[in-house]
């Protein structure tokens, strides 16, 4: 007998109270089942596709590291990356914060520091850097580039908005209004979107670009070179009236003794 | 065991993150495995109970390494043998008799009602069954009940309680030689 099994046996016990396990341990057990489930479902997900992002990942961090390496590194490998305008704008250097500037009213801030403003308001004339601001680097730029000259213009035209917002939450509205009086010539005001302040920055352009074939051309000294060569060639009145126009515009300088 | 997907097939899809297999596999064997342990704890419900939550609990933890290399059934039951002897370990009562101890305890099973009596009441000759049941040597009854509740074969009784073939047939023959004798007594 390989098996041995008694069916008669096996009837009787069959017969025989039949007990079950309660239905409240049934439902603990297949709820602790479906919970598992759910933790292999997810654990499974993780499995199939966490290497997948994991080797997507890599690739892309790896990529972007070359790209940036290679942009760093200088070389013949850098020239396709670059564009023409890139490769000659030089690198940009971060932004001095101006906070005393800021608080300056719009006519100091287009005055050169070398020269001390007179207090004047915005109203009573125009500012006097407008007419002589003698400052070599900006109308150096002017003479070698003037579309740079006028980018420069309107940078500073952008900080000086940014001033005049400043300025309107400190004064009172009366203050401002001088901005919008002065007028803005067309040609500078068109190619440039007519945003809040954007008068006072083609405004201050425009004279810029106005100023810059006549005297505002001329460095101080460049201009006591003419009142004295005006003066060798014997027009002392054109040499005076030179001279006095030079005083206006720069009162504190020290005239060389020959002129004075 | 019924129709349906194998057991071993349910075991697998549930191993795959599959609840409902686990559900069909828990309705086939709740009850045979529940009594199995019951028997052996000697009707000690709450005993049975918690042993048999042990036992699905460990099914539910081994799900992603079950393979299927043995029947389903062997498996459970192996687990709960398992469980079994740390249960009578932990109690001081692990008296898994040997065969000569199981020579006394036939003489030691009481003398039941007259044969003819049993044959007329089919449910008092069961309940004298399972009384008999409960004084069987435990790895008597437990191959009674392997192969009564479990439908294991000799070979998957020996698997299930990590003993030889011949060992699970020697264990079984006395078991039901005992049970006989009870009900023919």
């Amino acid at each position: 007998m390989n098996d041995p099994r008694d069916h008669e046996l096996s009837r009787i016990y069959r017969e025989g109270a039949w007990p079950e396990p309660r239905r409240q341990l049934d439902d603990a057990i297949l709820e602790a089942s479906r919970r598992a489930a759910r933790a292999r479902r997810s654990a499974s997900f993780v499995w199939r596709w966490g290497p997948r992002f994991a080797l997507a990942a890599t690739v892309v961090l790896t990529f972007s590291l070359l790209l940036r390496m290679s942009e760093e590194m200088p070389g013949e490998k850098i020239a396709p990356l670059l564009t023409p305008a890139a490769r000659r704008a030089p690198p940009a250097a971060p932004r001095p914060a101006r906070p005393v500037e800021e608080a300056k009213p719009l006519a100091e801030i287009a005055t050169p520091k070398s020269e001390p403003a007179p207090p004047r308001g915005l109203v009573e004339e125009p500012p006097p850097t407008l007419q002589s601001a003698p400052a070599a680097p900006a109308f150096a730029l002017k003479k070698e580039a003037p579309e740079a000259a006028r980018a420069d213009a309107l940078q500073r035209g952008s900080d000086i908005q940014q001033n005049s917002r400043l300025r309107e939450a400190a004064l009172p509205p009366r203050e401002l209004q001088p901005a919008p009086a002065r007028p803005a010539p067309p040609p500078i005001a068109a190619p440039t979107a007519q945003a809040p302040g954007a008068a006072v920055t083609s405004g201050l352009a425009t004279s810029l670009a106005a100023r810059a074939p006549g005297v505002a051309e001329r460095s101080p000294q460049a201009w006591l070179d003419d009142i004295r060569k005006l003066k060798a060639q014997g027009k002392t009145e054109d040499a005076q009236r030179e001279l006095a126009e030079f005083r206006k515009r720069y009162p504190d300088y020290r005239l060389p003794d020959d002129l004075r | 065991m019924g129709s349906g997907p194998a057991d071993e097939e349910l075991m697998l899809r549930y191993g795959g993150g599959d609840a409902g297999a686990f559900e069909t596999l828990y309705r086939r064997h709740r009850g045979p495995l529940y009594r199995f342990l019951l028997h052996q704890v000697k009707n000690d419900a709450a005993t049975a109970e918690e042993l048999f939550q042990d036992v699905w609990m460990r099914v539910i933890d081994f799900r992603g390494r079950y393979e299927a290399r043995a029947k389903f059934s062997s498996w459970v039951y192996a687990i709960a043998h398992n469980r079994l002897m740390d249960f009578h370990r932990a109690s001081g009562k692990a008296k898994f008799l040997d065969e000569e101890e199981s020579a006394d305890a036939i003489e030691m099973l009481p003398a039941g009602d007259p044969p003819a009596e049993i044959r007329l009441e089919r449910k008092r000759a069961a309940e004298r069954l399972l009384d008999a049941l409960g004084r069987l040597p435990e790895a008597q009854r437990e191959a009674f009940l392997l192969q009564q509740e479990g439908d294991l074969s000799v070979e998957e009784i020996a698997q299930a309680t990590g003993v030889g073939r011949e060992t699970a047939k020697t264990r079984l023959r006395y078991a039901l030689a005992k049970l006989r004798a009870s009900l023919s007594s």
